[in-house]
């Protein structure tokens, strides 16, 4: 029996609730109560991720206002401006960057511990990276981008993961939406991360999605990580016929060249679109994760997992979406085991 | 040399209004016409010579034409090196219609009667490009396909009143190869054919150099360049064509001054030598927020003015 294999973990954040909204924008709340409603909602989240099966957990950054904004708001350098879109309604807050960056404190440690008293599982902390922290401010200051980037990574974020290694952390997780941006920087976003995860004793892994170009252009710069596990989002772009064959699983081609290279590292399959509310069936997260399979050869570097954070649904949909990734995960295990 | 100003592309919105479509505001409607004045209002006051509506209402530059018969929705996929996402045009069958797409957003009760009006369209090869076809079994008949359903848009807004379109082709600075060139080409002339109106095919978020000297003999009245990307375009002479020049940047909030602009503008041209000449952003300003636009359409407004006063 494999039964460790295809563990369950989940990418980011999840969306706030409309209480927790509420309390945050009134005045007449004091700081500590705001404080405790967050705590509050980092429970919960961490609980439900739980009963949904998974067998890694965070809070749903239920601290943090949003991945990137919470990061700027606490390193010295940046002045955060107006909304942009993401796409459609989907908005997030940019900043400029105005004088050299700086390390104030470190800014996940507080949740992170917090996070370990609650959790019964496995604790993975997700943290924005430095070239993504980059690529979403405006520069003013640096005369070159790549400076501000690897100031980033020395300065900023290789000191907090090497605290919060120190505080008990195992697995980090570093967040590089950005990373397929610029096709003709992989090889500094590379240089980035191996920046920022030098001498941190720790599970590293990395998250990318939405690449325009299935990933391509990140080979092979992508193969000099050092990272263990690539988090990425492939079902967003797959069909949703059944099915463990390449044209079922168009959206899964990607893989393909993490097996041409003959990379050994573990892959954090993407099962879940998070921007539909659609809850896949069980038996479609089975066939995605068996091609994946299917494709590398070896159950147990593939780890499942929702495209991205799931902030964008409803919270309902959001944990029904996670139990189905379970219960697909379910699925392909036993069939892995009657093989 | 005649030489003037314009914006294009989709502007961004302003706090109120983001956070009106979060909460669904049932004032909505009223909102985004209120805002659509503001911006079309800021355009007058800043003596910019074609004026746009803002499209603060498009989710993206190709969503209105999804409603083009044959395309569905398809995925969100990242619109080139931006953090901003579109959803992705599917091919499920023979594009056909068009018309009256991209009047649902030129709002012609709100743009001045005292001067010229400007509309945007995606160019047809860039929406193949940015497609996935599951219908076509070659492309060719996909492109020309939609490049027909966009001419019958060019046509409604030229009868509406539109002087000069604006055709977005950021994938042709990525067509490599003469028979997709002259696809390109191909499409460009039915989409301008027998149409009274000005047509500047702008290129951006990449670098035009490759496919400039073809571009050149497109059936357009100009080619509207990015000035961050025109490193390296000496020795091209624009000819007949003019230059819509995105001397404005609209990937960064460091506010242009005016002086510079103009000396740039001078600079590039000197060696583009184009028949006429437009100040433009580089691309749509909805990359930085609405304050930021604001103020960089002063500045290319102040720019306008010293090219006028020398």
């Amino acid at each position: 029996m494999k039964e460790s294999i295809f563990k369950v973990q989940e990418i980011g954040s999840l969306r706030k609730p409309e209480w927790l909204i509420k309390t945050l924008r009134n005045p007449n709340i004091s700081q500590e109560t705001k404080k405790a409603a967050r705590d509050d909602l980092a429970y919960i989240n961490v609980k439900r991720m739980e009963e949904a099966g998974l067998d890694i957990v965070y809070d749903g950054e239920a601290r943090r206002t949003e991945m990137y904004e919470y990061a700027v708001r606490n390193i010295s350098g940046f002045k955060l401006t107006g909304w942009i879109r993401s796409w459609d309604n989907k908005y997030y807050r940019k900043a400029r960057v105005i004088d050299k960056v700086g390390y104030i404190k470190p800014y996940y440690l507080d949740e992170y511990k917090s996070v370990t008293e609650i959790a019964k599982k496995e604790v993975k902390i997700p943290i924005t990276g430095p070239y993504t922290l980059a690529d979403w401010s405006y520069n003013e200051y640096y005369p070159k981008r790549e400076d501000l980037i690897f100031d980033l990574a020395k300065e900023v974020i290789n000191p907090m993961l090497k605290e919060l290694v120190s505080a008990g952390a195992k697995i980090i997780q570093l967040d590089e939406p950005a990373a397929t941006t610029h096709p003709n920087e992989s090889k500094l976003f590379v240089e980035a991360f191996n920046q920022s995860v030098k001498g941190v004793k720790a599970k590293t892994t990395v998250h990318i999605c939405y690449s325009g170009d299935n990933y391509t252009t990140l080979f092979p710069d992508i193969l000099e990580m050092k990272c263990t596990q690539f988090a990425l989002e492939f079902a967003n772009r797959d069909t949703s016929k059944l099915g463990v064959n390449r044209e079922s699983r168009q959206g899964y081609s990607a893989l393909e060249a993490f097996k041409e290279y003959n990379d050994p590292r573990e892959i954090g399959l993407g099962v879940s679109d998070v921007h539909v509310d659609l809850i896949e069936s069980p038996e479609i997260i089975r066939d995605r994760i068996l091609y994946a399979e299917k494709i590398l050869g070896d159950p147990t570097r593939i780890y499942v997992n929702p495209d991205c954070g799931l902030r964008t649904r409803s919270r309902n949909i959001a944990f029904a979406k996670l139990s189905r990734i379970s219960q697909g995960r379910d699925l392909a295990k036993k069939e892995i085991n009657q093989q | 040399m005649m030489f003037g100003s314009y914006i294009g592309g989709i502007y961004p919105r302003s706090e109120r209004l983001i956070d009106a479509t979060r909460k669904n505001s049932p004032n909505l409607k009223s909102l985004f016409v209120e805002e659509k004045k503001k911006i079309i209002s800021l355009q007058v006051k800043a003596g910019l010579s074609y004026i746009s509506d803002p499209l603060i209402d498009w989710d993206d530059m190709l969503r209105p034409f999804l409603r083009l018969e044959g395309f569905e929705q398809g995925s969100l996929n990242r619109i080139f090196e931006k953090n901003t996402f579109y959803r992705t045009p599917v091919a499920a069958g023979k594009i056909r219609g068009g018309g009256k797409l991209a009047l649902t957003s030129l709002s012609t009760r709100l743009l001045p009667k005292s001067k010229p009006w400007k509309a945007d369209l995606p160019d047809p090869y860039t929406v193949v490009a940015l497609s996935k076809n599951l219908y076509y079994k070659n492309r060719k008949d996909f492109v020309i396909d939609v490049a027909k359903a966009l001419a019958r848009e060019a046509r409604t807004l030229e009868n509406k009143g539109v002087k000069l379109i604006q055709v977005n082709g950021p994938s042709l600075c990525y067509v490599r190869g003469k028979e997709d060139l002259g696809l390109a080409k191909e499409a460009l002339k039915i989409l301008t054919k027998g149409l009274n109106v000005k047509f500047y095919l702008h290129l951006y978020f990449g670098n035009p150099k490759p496919v400039l000297s073809d571009i050149l003999d497109f059936h357009i009245h100009g080619i509207g360049l990015d000035s961050l990307a025109v490193d390296g375009l000496k020795g091209f002479k624009m000819g007949d064509k003019g230059l819509a020049l995105g001397c404005v940047d609209a990937g960064n909030t460091r506010i242009d001054r005016p002086d510079q602009i103009v000396s740039e503008a001078k600079k590039i041209c000197s060696v583009l030598e184009p028949r006429e000449l437009y100040l433009c952003p580089n691309y749509d300003l909805e990359y930085i927020p609405h304050l930021y636009a604001r103020r960089k359409i002063i500045k290319l407004g102040e720019a306008l003015n010293i090219l006028r006063d020398e």
